[in-house]
């Protein structure tokens, strides 16, 4: 017990020593090797097609559809085209779908992956791999599986599974083409991720920060599966910073590549043990950080860190987007993410510097946690999670979903995991507010353009259209639609499920369709947010009127 | 009155006593072993680890097979908790449920079913008799797949191995 306690007291000295460089809040940025000049818009960032063929539609992952037959004057119109079930006993949806050839790709949260008819919601096939879900006794032993999506390129699909496996299938049959391991899930690895595929390589991280995984993205052979390059986010268990069984810097959503610069930008994990500083000294890089690296070697270009020495589990989550804007006079190209500590980072693309002062958009107030319980605002799933941004070229504005949550943290030292535990307890008081909100926010000046309080936790993200509106769904099941530019709330259908994902927007025969997945995020089945299931369903002007929700305040 | 009919009361009262007090006996270890079920599923090596799961009869959905892994859940330090991860193949789907709020009661062991996660929706129950220390042979019952009856046979004592 003495023992114990010098241990603690030692602890939290260092703890307290690391406590100026946590609480202020920011981290740092630094250029590596030489990046690339800025560039202008990419034709990328906005093609004109009639399908949703990439995580977030365009390679700068801006999830706005060139689409606009559904616009502001015409989206009361608006109703169900077709609703598809996805399977008994399957929950959670956080996948979000690819359309090709006004075919929908979508996967379940149990790694199914269905070809779906764009038109009438048939299903065509469903590929169904075998896959071990005994590591999802896991991350804390919450055993939560989720998928993301898939990535497409060259008529092949490319699946990433709960238990580290990289599939390439058919598009067409949906017949599986090769299998490679991506990470020994006996390191407590797992997959929750889309991948990216680009020029071909499919570029892939890997999940488990909270167990002490080591973070890394790794680029594979489309053709073949073979590994190509890895970068690690961390050093090794036992070196440099990393305490024995510690780690972190995992990454759950999938990279953004900048085809002019041959850039690949994506956001790290926290570092572990999780709310426990004083083993892991330091910074703790590259941790809760956005990184760019070379396509082609993965040698890092420039980082920048959203929480030096995070305390909070404060993960750089969401996928990272591409923009153009004008600032000062000069044309820019930036990068923009929104992390779990509640604040949007808007970046120089080439430096990775800030444009502007980071945005809050969810309250904050933290300090370091102690043995005693702290409330923490956001707490340790708030600020936004994995949700993607919008970005639409028209109004020059990121759309960011937000989680009002915050949490009682307390560091413990004991655990019969060893080190690879949170060495700490989490707590949602039980009268604690748990809303969101949704807001609007001018890439070229970092400011608020338009903010909403929503009546429950964002996890989603956002989509945008030419139609000038900006799509979300909260934890009720209720999709709406806004004004991009204005942020008027024009359009509601209560789905009766939650989202855990963003819409797609495709076209079949001059037909627009909006295409909701719904079903819940792991957070939704956790706070008990909303009912939750797997089901895809369409919308289009003139199909069959759904309830709107309750009216936002 | 015979002074001896007292004699055979004085007799007759302690045995009577003694048969309600074996009946007692006898009813209180009847109740005990189909009374009030005990939390968890006993000694964990009589069930922690990983099970092939044989399916005698596929319920609504079709199940063909699966897996069950049964391992002790612990979310922070002193929160052990046994629980179970069971995944049902059908020929489209892998339907992973949740097995919570172990019990037993002699042979027999019942868990409730959630959906999504640990934390998610409660959509059935868990019900089989171990046969014996890894083998276990019942069935689950949930909404979307019916009533699944099968074998659960360990073939690893390791959660993740």
């Amino acid at each position: 017990m003495a023992i114990r306690l010098k241990i603690l007291l030692a602890s939290l000295g260092v703890l307290a020593a690391t406590v100026a460089l946590a609480a202020c809040g920011g981290g740092g940025s630094s250029s590596g090797a030489s990046g690339s000049t800025a560039n202008g818009p990419d034709a990328a960032s906005a093609p004109e097609t009639e399908d949703w063929p990439l995580f977030g539609r365009d390679r700068d992952n801006t999830r706005f559809a060139t689409q606009d037959e559904i616009d502001t004057s015409n989206v009361g119109e608006l109703g169900e085209a077709w609703s598809t079930a996805l399977g008994p006993d399957q929950y959670l949806m956080e996948s979000f779908p690819l359309v090709l050839n006004g075919t929908v790709y979508v996967t379940t949260s149990t790694d199914e992956v269905m070809s779906i008819d764009g038109k009438t919601g048939h299903i065509n096939w469903t590929y169904t791999p075998e896959v071990d879900f005994s590591q999802s006794t896991g991350v804390g032993g919450y055993g939560i599986t989720v998928n993301r999506g898939i990535a497409a390129e060259d008529g092949k699909l490319f699946l990433l599974t709960f238990d580290n496996k990289l599939q390439a299938i058919s598009q067409k049959t949906g017949e599986r083409l090769w299998s490679s391991e991506v990470e020994d899930p006996a390191t407590g690895a797992y997959e929750s991720m889309a991948p990216t595929a680009y020029d071909g390589k499919v570029y892939v991280g890997v999940s488990g920060s909270e167990d002490g995984v080591r973070g890394k993205l790794a680029a594979y052979d489309a053709k073949t599966g073979k590994e190509i390059w890895t970068f690690y986010t961390v050093p090794k268990a036992g070196t440099k910073w990393v305490p024995k069984g510690g780690g972190g810097g995992t990454i759950y959503m999938p990279p953004t590549i900048d085809t002019e610069t041959n850039t690949v930008y994506v956001g790290t994990g926290n570092p572990a043990p999780v709310l426990v500083g004083a083993k892991r000294p330091g910074k703790n890089l590259y941790t809760d950080s956005i990184l760019a690296l070379d396509a082609d070697t993965g040698k890092l270009k420039w980082y920048h860190q959203e929480q030096a020495h995070d305390l909070w589990d404060y993960d750089a989550e969401s996928p990272v987007v591409l923009f153009d804007a004008e600032i000062d006079g000069e044309e820019v190209r930036g990068v923009a993410e929104a992390g779990k500590n509640g604040l949007l980072f808007l970046l120089n693309a080439e430096t990775g510097e800030d444009l502007f002062p980071p945005v809050g958009f969810v309250k904050r107030d933290h300090k370091p946690p102690t043995t005693k319980p702290t409330l923490e605002c956001p707490g340790a799933v708030g600020g936004s999670q994995y949700s993607p941004l919008a970005y639409s070229p028209e109004t020059q504005a990121v759309y960011v979903s937000g989680i009002e949550l915050c949490m009682y943290l307390k560091v413990t030292y004991e655990s019969h995991n060893g080190e690879k535990a949170f060495a700490g307890d989490r707590v949602v008081p039980k009268d604690t507010e748990k809303s969101g909100t949704f807001t609007a926010v001018g890439v070229d000046t970092g400011k608020v353009l338009w903010k909403h309080d929503m009546p429950t936790p964002m996890d989603g993200g956002a989509t945008a259209s030419a139609g000038g509106l900006v799509f979300t769904g909260d934890q009720q099941g209720v999709l709406y639609a806004f004004d991009a530019a204005s942020g008027d709330d024009l359009w509601q259908a209560d789905l009766k499920l939650a989202f855990g994902t963003a819409p797609v927007i495709y076209s079949i025969g001059g037909t627009e369709y909006v295409l909701a997945t719904v079903g819940g995020a792991a957070l939704t089945a956790s706070e008990e947010l909303g009912e939750i299931g797997a089901r895809v369903i369409a919308f289009k002007l003139g199909g069959k009127q759904l309830p709107p929700g309750p009216a936002l305040k | 009155m015979r002074p001896g009919i007292a004699k055979p009361s004085a007799i007759v009262l302690p045995v009577l006593l003694a048969t309600v007090l074996v009946a007692a006996l006898a009813t209180a270890s009847l109740a005990l072993a189909g009374g009030k079920p005990k939390e968890g599923w006993g000694a964990d090596s009589s069930f922690i680890g990983r099970y092939h799961v044989k399916v005698t009869q596929p319920g609504d959905a079709g199940v063909r097979g699966g897996e069950l892994t049964m391992f002790i859940q612990e979310e922070f330090p002193g929160s052990e908790e046994p629980a179970g991860i069971l995944n049902l193949r059908t020929k489209t789907n892998n339907d992973v449920v949740y097995l919570k709020e172990l019990k037993r009661q002699g042979a027999r062991r019942t868990a409730i079913v959630k959906g999504g996660s640990f934390l998610g929706p409660t959509i059935g129950n868990f019900k089989a008799t171990m046969k014996k220390p890894g083998v276990l042979v019942g069935r689950v019952a949930t909404k979307g797949l019916g009533t699944v009856r099968a074998t659960f046979h360990r073939f690893s004592t390791k959660p993740t191995q």
